[in-house]
């Protein structure tokens, strides 16, 4: 209930052509209960009165069928309208929450995008807002209340004209909710067992399809076929109880429908015959009408209710996102920087008690590059997350340019950094949009340029279009290395005083190493570069490397310290030397 | 416009009873429904004439009341039978499915991709089962309720009556097949629009440390919240197109209605007809709305099926040009290749090329090489995933063309690089390699493979359950208890296609040793990258680039001082 209650708050954002649709509608049925009343007064006033006589009134009756078709059209086209208004505000709401949703998860912390699956977050988004727009705001505002409607306008209708067989009818209502509440339970198991078994089968199917080798090489066709069908059959069993169970509910409306109506036009009949309450033909012609309008929208809004219920589930899944708490964020600002960073004493734990980073100190001053190297797990990444305020950490501190970065607003710290990450962001758009990500502070020629000086002038020239040239499927036709090359680009043109390179783990071919090297000390001129690597060949020239093992740095120096140390790190190099040469091999 | 129809009817014909049943109980439903609507005509003429009686009255209510009751039982049956039958097509078409799928090999395979056959084997079964239920009753129960009210009103109303006074309709008809293609269009474009915001979403998802990272949020709300309003945008013109079918019927109804009343007027007046024959003239044409617009809209049902009919007959009947041999291998004696060269059927190259080699019951074959050199593609001949090559292949005498698709099975385990297990227990998957074996002979063959039962994760022992609901095996479990699966055949020949990468030196050795004692007077082959796994084989080779380059026992190659011996020193070392 307080899940629909918040569905229906949307309504506050766009109210004005939600209620206009209303009055329309309600100006909509009206007129269509005022049709059959034409056709009544045709019936008993023009036909039953001059029939046999010889003056039959055609004048008369053109002007009354004039009329006729005056409402009948006006009506039609008031039910168009007010139904497009009506979709029309399902879909504001939908925007709306939809908008909503993007927005707070963008404020929400990190952490929420490395627990929850991206294709759950984007099905949050997109799939159950439209099951929301389908199943509820479009179901419960047109078809429901236009229903309601309908229902309504025919009861006060028949009221008007004779108040006890619309009382008759009045016990239809409790029937209706009888039926429904019935229904709805078993539906909803049933339906349950039907989706579980569905996805078995989904899943059987699949699994077969994969597996299809190992089955013909042990020439197990037979048993797979047989399982199958077990399963088959089993579906077949539970969807046919379904729908056993499905038609014998629908046909009782159905067959109640011509009965109710001929019950009521007996009522009349008797009234007439036996209470002295005559009628004449174009009355019983009248109620006939209206009491079998009434059932449609009955069964309408039976439909109504059953899918009512599928969209709840999605609007508790948004609703959930909605009511995650967004991070806090500092206040601070640093104007301009000098690119100094440094960290002290950092300890940090994803979960717990299960420390990954244990007391790191490193620094880096402006325009130095260090490196930080390690082993896989050994904390590197968690160091990088720290740098950007992806995370905090639980002790010590990240400085810039020694002020705590926690004290400062994130936005503000971010745009004095720059990133390329390991794999290459690429968006929807032309080449331009990709190095700019949006931001209107790059112009063309900033972005162009930046491309340029990274080694990237032949895949500009390869395009007709240059710099407008669209990527299409976020850079499928583009190689690794260029896809690189823009990333590298975007870091140039932004031009912060800091920037972090987070290097590739995977291996790439000697061509794509040569244009990334190129491009990295391109970008790492005039600023302070802090390099994760996984390459041991990029980081020679650094001022300091920093060896992380198991959330601890166990060394630190120049390249040529380290190795005439012969500690960790020249076991490292040593190591990746020779799985080169193996390659090779 | 029928093809459709042509691809169900060996289905149909199996339901022949279900259909006559069903097409019979709607006639019957169609009939009884008008009943009503029939009697009020003439009560009304009764009233008029002032020849009303209560006993009319009541028998008439009586008829009623028993025709419900007939409505009820007959429209359940129909409904039953009629859309029932779409569960029945959808087992009878998904069965055939998977068995068309066990029969077919890789390059079936290689032009379908799973996903693609995931969807015709539902998606499509359910277009087909769509025209089997919806199509068949569309056919029968509703073009029998059109002509069943057309008739009704051409003897209420006569036939010129009745035919002006549907005019409206078939124009109506007219326009909304039109409107259809537009409708179509414009469902697609919203399809396009949704899948376009969807990509905006995760683009925004996937990439939000570098929007963090850059700060860029702003620019990416921006840029989803353009999208949703193009969305909207979209969305609202197809519910002006979709809700014309509203207004147009509205309209043509009120048309209709104006035809009727005034050249029914002039009829009743001039005594053609009654007032009562006007009154249910008029609601049987207001009736007959429904089944005009079903119809009109359910050709969709036959256009979709069409498309779908096309889709399942490109799977069902793709060739994968498999030698159809007659020859079941019982028993292994030996192997032959002498020249044998093949190719896969998308390549261009040779993968095997000249090969020739014999190996002996008994025997263990080693096979070594780089990645490429074409180890694998030998070792796959045995799958006979692809038609045979040229040259000579043979098992015991019998080429490999001559042997029918899964014709070595009864002697042979493969394990390949890739280990596929189904969701189910641990015994039900070793089993699989037998279908019945004790308990005792499925941890002997664990215990030969080296997979620790008794490991801390495998809480149920044999009946721990694995795959999507269960547990997730290590890469190193999974090739142990593929071998495990492979060993309980206890196969005349086993093939192990690098399938032990993933365990440790230690435990290999311990593996082979184990094979070694176990497979005495059986015959192994064996390929691995770890050199060491072959020293004791019968006869190892050593392919490259398709060719077999080196050939001999571990001493010969190492004698030879070709890649076998560099490897297996440069492995040694490290």
């Amino acid at each position: 209930m307080k899940t629909i209650k918040r569905l229906f708050s949307y309504i506050k954002y766009h109210w004005q052509v939600f209620v206009m649709g209303n009055i329309l509608l309600i100006l909509s049925v009206v007129l269509s209960l005022i049709m059959p009343r034409i056709g009544k007064y045709i019936i008993d006033e023009i036909i039953r009165k001059y029939a046999g006589v010889d003056l039959f009134p055609w004048q008369e009756l053109m002007s009354v069928l004039a009329l006729y078709a005056l409402v009948g059209i006006g009506a039609a086209v008031l039910d168009f309208v007010a139904k497009i208004l009506l979709v029309k505000s399902s879909n504001q709401f939908t925007e709306t929450m939809r908008n909503q949703i993007y927005d707070h998860i963008h404020k929400m912390p990190i952490s929420y995008f490395d627990q929850v699956p991206a294709g759950t977050i984007v099905s949050r988004i997109t799939n159950d807002t439209e099951t929301i727009r389908q199943s509820f705001y479009v179901q419960v505002f047109s078809t429901l209340l236009v229903s309601l409607a309908k229902i309504v306008g025919v009861y006060v209708a028949i009221f008007f004209l004779r108040w006890e067989v619309a009382l008759f009818l009045l016990l239809l209502i409790p029937g209706v909710y009888l039926f429904q509440k019935v229904y709805r339970k078993r539906a909803t198991e049933m339906q349950a067992e039907i989706r579980e078994i569905n996805g078995k089968i989904n899943g059987t199917l699949n699994e077969n399809i994969k597996n299809v080798q190992l089955t013909q090489s042990y020439g197990r066709e037979e048993k797979v076929y047989e399982d199958f069908r077990t399963l088959t059959a089993r579906q077949l069993e539970v969807n046919e109880r379904f729908s056993r169970f499905d038609w014998g509910m629908f046909n009782i409306t159905y067959a109640l429908s011509s009965l109710v109506m001929f019950m009521a036009v007996s009522w009349l009949l008797y009234g007439h015959l036996n209470l002295d309450m005559p009628v004449t033909v174009g009355f019983v012609y009248l109620i006939v009408n209206y009491v079998s309008q009434l059932f449609n929208p009955i069964t309408g809004i039976l439909d109504v209710l059953a899918t009512i219920v599928k969209s709840i589930v999605s609007a508790e899944r948004v609703f959930h996102v909605l009511d995650q708490p967004i991070e806090d964020d500092g206040t601070g600002a640093l104007d301009s920087v000098t690119g100094a960073m440094a960290a002290s004493q950092i300890h940090f734990s994803y979960i717990e008690g299960q420390e990954v980073l244990k007391g790191i100190d490193f620094k880096a001053e402006p325009g130095e590059m260090i490196a930080i190297v390690g082993p896989t797990g050994s904390g590197k990444s968690s160091l990088l997350n720290l740098l950007y305020r992806f995370y905090d950490p639980q002790e010590g501190q990240v400085l810039m340019d020694q002020t705590d970065i926690r004290a400062l607003e994130r936005n503000g710290l971010r745009s004095h950094m720059g990133i390329v990450l390991q794999d290459p962001f690429l968006i929807e758009g032309t080449i331009y949009d990709n190095i700019s990500l949006g931001n209107p502070a790059i112009s063309k020629e900033v972005a162009k340029e930046a491309l340029f000086k990274v080694g990237g002038r032949p895949l500009l020239e390869q395009y007709e279009k240059g710099i407008d040239e669209p990527i299409s499927e976020r850079g499928k036709n583009l190689s690794k290395g260029q896809r690189q090359l823009i990333s590298f680009a975007r870091a140039l043109a932004y031009n912060p005083k800091v920037l972090i390179l987070d290097e590739a783990t995977a291996s790439i071919d000697t061509e794509t190493e040569q244009i990334i090297q190129r491009a990295m000390e391109v970008v790492q001129e005039g600023r302070t570069t802090i390099v994760i690597a996984h390459r041991l060949s990029t980081i020679r020239d650094a001022d300091c490397i920093y060896v992380l093992v198991d959330g601890k740095i166990v060394e630190q120096g120049t390249h040529d310290e380290l190795v005439a140390r012969k500690g960790f790190y020249e076991n490292l190099l040593h190591h990746q030397l020779s799985r080169v040469g193996q390659q090779g091999a | 416009m029928f093809e459709s129809y042509r691809f169900v009817w060996p289905f149909l014909k199996t339901q022949k009873k279900r259909y006559l049943i069903g097409v019979l109980c709607s006639f019957i439903d169609n009939m009884l429904s008008a009943l009503p609507i029939y009697l009020v005509g003439i009560v009304v003429d009764l009233l008029a004439q002032g020849n009303l009686t209560l006993k009319r009255v009541g028998f008439y209510m009586g008829v009623v009341t028993l025709a419900s009751v007939l409505i009820y039982i007959s429209g359940f049956i129909w409904t039953v039978a009629l859309y029932g039958s779409y569960n029945v097509a959808q087992k009878f078409y998904q069965d055939h499915f998977i068995a068309v799928f066990l029969k077919r090999r890789q390059i079936f395979y290689e032009k379908f991709n799973t996903g693609d056959l995931m969807s015709r084997a539902t998606l499509d079964v359910e277009y087909i089962a769509d025209l089997i239920s919806w199509g068949v009753q569309l056919l029968f129960s509703t073009g029998f309720n059109i002509v069943l009210y057309l008739v009704l009103m051409i003897q209420k109303g006569g036939l010129t009556f009745s035919m002006i006074t549907i005019i409206p309709y078939l124009i109506l008809m007219v326009l909304s097949h039109y409107r259809d293609k537009e409708v179509d269009k414009r469902w697609q474009e919203r399809q396009e629009a949704f899948s376009h915001m969807n990509d905006r979403v995760l683009e925004g998802v996937e990439g939000v440390r570098h929007i963090r990272a850059f700060a860029q949020e702003e620019a990416f709300r921006q840029r989803f919240h353009r999208q949703t309003r193009a969305f909207s945008d979209l969305a609202n013109r197809t519910s002006v197109i979709s809700n014309t079918y509203s207004l147009t019927t509205s309209i043509a109804a009120t048309l209709v209605f104006l035809i009727t009343m005034s050249v029914g007027s002039y009829r009743v007046v001039n005594g053609q007809m009654t007032i009562g024959d006007l009154i249910s003239f008029q609601i049987f044409v207001t009736y007959l709305a429904n089944p005009l617009a079903n119809f009109a809209m359910n050709i969709n049902v036959i256009k979709n099926a069409n498309i779908s009919s096309k889709r399942i007959k490109e799977v069902w009947n793709f060739d994968d040009r498999m030698e159809q041999g007659d020859v079941t291998i019982r028993s292994f004696a030996n192997m032959k290749l002498k020249d044998y060269s093949f190719a896969y059927p998308a390549g261009e190259q040779m993968n095997l090329d000249h090969i020739s080699l014999e190996l002996h019951k008994g025997q263990i074959l080693g096979v070594c090489g780089k990645t490429g050199s074409g180890k694998s593609c030998f070792l796959q001949q045995f799958l006979r995933e692809y038609p045979a090559g040229e040259g000579t292949f043979q098992l015991n005498g019998v080429a490999l063309a001559d042997i029918k698709p899964g014709g070595l099975s009864p002697i042979m385990s493969y394990v390949t690089q890739d280990h596929y297990f189904f969701s189910g227990t641990i015994r039900e998957n070793v089993l699989f390699s037998v279908g019945e074996a004790s308990d005792e002979a499925i941890m002997k063959a664990l215990e030969l493979a080296h997979f620790d039962i008794g490991d801390e994760v495998i809480r149920d022992g044999l009946d721990t359950l694995i795959g999507e609901r269960g547990i997730s095996l290590s890469g190193g479990q999974r090739q142990r208890l593929s071998l495990a699966r492979a060993l309980l055949k206890n196969p005349d020949l086993l093939i192990l296609d690098d399938s032990l990468s993933a365990v440790d030196q230690l435990t290999e050795q311990a593996i082979i040793r184990n094979l070694r004692y176990i497979r005495r007077g059986k015959t192994t082959i064996i390929s691995s990258h770890r050199l060491s796994a072959l020293t004791h084989a019968d006869q190892i080779v050593v392919f490259d680039q398709g060719k077999i380059t080196e050939k001999g026992t571990h001493q010969d190659l190492m004698a030879l001082g070709g890649w076998y011996h560099d490897q297996f020193l440069h492995q040694e070392e490290s």
